[in-house]
């Protein structure tokens, strides 16, 4: 073997051993991450769904009773700002696309206190 | 969750489905469907609360 073909062979293999360049990991990364970030933000509204519907329903249910006279329009009063609370630390919960776990706590929170009013109701 | 909750999140993801389909969209909007009901279902106590202090 010469040295000009062992100096070519050696330039091959050198080019061989080079690591890819950056341009070609970056879109599948990039794709990668929205693909997570599209995922996050579907599981934040999906864990919160059912406290959403659970406010919607506590409104719903004390407007029957109010309407039935088996609730005062007092206690109907305290539903609705207990259940305002849990909507605004709801609207609060999914921002960013991540699940904030102190807001979720707080609706929680606001809908225990309406359970227990619901529950005082004859 | 018990089944009046279930009807009302089954009611919001048909909408939001239907209109997602509409728009050639894959994502649902469901929390923005979900506070729709929640304004309706506010302003339906809130009448209720002002006929029973009349």
């Amino acid at each position: 073997m010469n040295a000009g073909l062992l100096l070519v062979s050696l330039a091959l293999l050198v080019g061989c051993a080079a690591a890819p360049s950056a341009p070609l990991q970056a879109p599948k990364a990039r794709v990668q991450l929205d693909a997570v970030a599209t995922l996050s933000v579907g599981d934040c509204d999906t864990q919160t769904a059912a406290d959403e519907t659970a406010v919607i329903v506590a409104r719903r249910n004390a407007a029957a009773l109010v309407r039935g006279a088996r609730m005062s329009a007092d206690t109907a009063l305290r539903i609705q700002a207990l259940a305002d609370t849990a909507r605004t630390a709801l609207n609060r919960a999914c921002r960013g696309g991540k699940l904030d776990a102190s807001a979720v706590a707080e609706a929680r929170a606001a809908r225990a206190q309406i359970n227990t009013l619901m529950r005082s109701t004859p | 969750m018990n089944i009046e909750q279930a009807k009302t999140l089954a009611s919001a993801l048909t909408i939001a489905i239907a209109q997602a389909e509409a728009n050639g969209s894959s994502q649902v909007a469901l929390q923005y469907h979900l506070q729709q009901l929640d304004d309706q279902a506010r302003a339906e106590l809130q009448a209720a609360i002002d006929a029973a202090t009349k």
